[in-house]
């Protein structure tokens, strides 16, 4: 009982400092403002982006990684080392900035308390459900069956994770070597010394529910700025569309309650709002730590889905127009049209591999 | 235009939501007094759905160049549509003044994107069971697995095993090594027959157990209600134990390599 009780607290220690205090800091780098007092904004700001830096920075150990032949504890020392290593950046940038950890506290109004508790029911609905209920997907066989057998195997892409023998070339499973979201979460699985299914199907579910919420209150943040209560009603809009989903096995909804876990799930629900708000901060300011963001997310957004890798270029080619549109600059355009760059190079990477001029 | 049309019904599954969605965006459009922001990502979603979603040349270089639909659908997903329905949903609630009102829409809106009996809802029986374990997945996998394990460390034996179709992908997310002849899909004409065999009402056990010793699988799981040709005994595996509703046998010599199917 007593080793049990210490392992389960061992777990949340680890789990707290992987994606608790690792993103917030990491993000601090890039996102702490000079000499501001830090608002709760400023937090899940620093929190979400630190987050997608994390993916961005798994996504470029890995590649190295992965056509150097090492092994899964290989990957999850350096990438461990390297989020550590941002972290702790993060944490002198915040004291040297003097963005010291001040939450801003201000006294609600009753309209503004009754939308935040009903906001609050509907995500707590949805962590109970995610949490306490089971979505059986029979695409797991593939995601999990690679975290699975990467864990225990403790080699990227050696074996098919649908028989479990040796896989002779790389075009088999390229998308997902490429886009290795379901490594991931062997890595995760491997520092928390857990099973990967233990990982995708209960921990992480609430977690991205957690994450969705913070991103889109950040849009709403970036929208309506001070207005809480359109924020509130956004939010709650938000959920309420997440809960009516049902529509369609790809809505939000779906994607989000049923199978989080899943590489597309973490680019559709997450990544790509959060590309959405790093635009608009790009928008803002055209600052170049807003253009390294905003290439950070793009990495971010090909490490969890090779659909990034095909349709992430659609969407900057659509803020790239629309920059041209608005500020008719070329040179707005152009460097909107650069966060491309990283989708340019998985691509190619893609195409040498399929073609075989690059070969195993 | 097939495939703007695939796209389209795969997406929205003939629910209300485009409609609400296309709605959503003139509103943004019409409306007199508009937020700076709202425009930019009202401004992008509009490139997109004009430039890429309802865009003609776009679908004929498409199904010129035999994409599918299941894979050009998430094209979808950057019309950003719960967020654009959320924020006009949240203009349209900030418009409106009287409090009465509000709940009429809000329960308006409600049944708007939820469908009127709620079968757009989530919750459902068809999306969820009460979980067994934390793995989320059925206990008897686990079990099955488990005994395996166990037995092929004990009587140093590789975990390789044919199991019916309906539990080998679910072994797979379970245990990483194990080594089966198929998984969620049966490829290749030796799976093929093993798999037939194990669906089948009467299992033909010759021609099971001498697949099995051609793949040199160690271990044969058949479902406990299906009736044997006859006994694998006479075939060169012994029966273990009946786990999870399933009967496990056990080859009676030991092979080390396997072969890929």
């Amino acid at each position: 009982m007593g080793t049990s009780l210490f392992k389960c607290f061992f777990i949340l220690v680890k789990l707290l400092i992987i994606w608790g205090i690792v993103p917030l800091f990491a993000g601090r780098v890039l996102v702490a403002e000079k000499n501001s007092r830090l608002q709760i904004e400023g937090w899940v700001k620093a929190y979400c982006i630190g987050w997608g830096i994390t993916l961005a920075l798994y996504e470029g150990v890995y590649l190295v990684c992965f056509f150097l032949h090492f092994k899964l504890n290989c990957l999850t020392g350096i990438w461990g080392i390297c989020c550590v290593l941002l972290a702790i950046w993060g944490v002198r940038h915040s004291f040297k900035n003097d963005t010291g950890i001040r939450i801003e506290k201000k006294e609600k109004e009753k309209k503004e308390r009754i939308l935040f508790g009903a906001f609050f029911l509907l995500v707590l609905l949805q962590i109970i459900l995610v949490t306490s209920a089971t979505h059986i997907d029979m695409d797991d066989a593939l995601y999990a069956g690679i975290a699975s057998s990467t864990y225990e195997m403790g080699t990227l892409f050696e074996y098919n994770p649908y028989t479990g023998y040796p896989l002779g070339e790389w075009v088999s499973f390229l998308d997902y070597e490429l886009s290795p979201a379901p490594i991931y979460w062997a890595t995760i699985a491997g520092i928390l010394k857990l099973h990967p299914l233990i990982v995708m199907h209960t921990i992480w579910p609430p977690v991205a529910i957690l994450i969705f919420n913070m991103i889109h209150f950040l849009i709403g943040k970036k929208i309506w700025g001070n207005e809480n209560n359109k924020i509130y009603v956004f939010l709650i809009a938000i959920n309420v569309l997440s809960l009516c989903g049902n529509y369609s096995s790809r809505s939000v909804g779906a994607f989000l309650l049923l199978r989080s876990w899943q590489g597309k799930a973490i680019w559709y629900t997450i990544m790509l709002p959060l590309f959405l708000y790093v635009y608009l901060l790009w928008r803002d300011t055209r600052g170049i730590r807003e253009w390294i963001l905003a290439v950070a997310m793009v990495i971010a957004s090909c490490m969890a889905s090779s659909s990034a890798v095909f349709l992430l270029p659609i969407m900057i080619a659509a803020c790239a127009l629309f920059d041209l549109l608005s500020t008719k600059s070329i040179s707005i355009t152009l460097r909107t049209g650069l966060f491309i760059i990283p989708n340019g190079v998985i691509l190619m990477i893609y195409y040498m591999i399929r073609t075989g001029i690059w070969c195993y | 235009m097939v495939l703007l049309r695939k796209t389209y019904q795969l997406f929205f599954n003939n629910s209300i939501l485009g409609i609400v969605f296309v709605v959503s965006l003139l509103f943004f459009w019409i409306k007199s007094e508009k937020n700076r922001k709202e425009k930019e990502v009202v401004g992008i979603v509009t490139i997109i759905l004009f430039c890429i979603i309802w865009n003609p040349i776009f679908y004929t270089i498409m199904e010129k160049t035999g994409q599918s639909e299941y894979r050009w659908v998430r094209i979808y997903w950057l019309l950003f549509i719960n967020v654009i329905i959320g924020i006009a949903i949240t203009e349209l609630m900030t418009m409106i003044k009287s409090g009465k009102q509000k709940i009429m829409l809000g329960i308006f809106l409600l049944i708007l994107v939820g469908g009127a009996f709620g079968e757009n809802w989530m919750i459902n029986k068809n999306n969820y069971s009460s979980a067994e374990n934390l793995y989320k997945i059925p206990q008897n996998i686990i079990d099955i697995s488990d005994y395996i394990t166990e037995d092929a460390e004990k009587n140093m034996r590789n975990k390789s095993a044919i199991i019916p179709q309906e539990l080998s992908a679910y072994i797979k997310m379970y245990d990483g090594e194990i080594c089966l002849p198929y998984a969620r899909m049966v490829f290749g004409e030796e799976a093929v027959l093993i798999s037939e065999i194990l669906s089948s009402d009467v299992i033909d056990v010759g021609v099971l157990a001498d697949a099995a010793k051609r793949g040199q699988y160690q271990y044969i799981v058949v479902h406990e209600e299906k009736i044997l040709s006859e006994p694998f005994e006479n075939n060169g595996y012994v029966y273990l134990d009946s786990v999870g509703g399933y009967c496990i046998y056990r080859c009676k010599e030991e092979k080390s390599e396997q072969v890929k199917y």
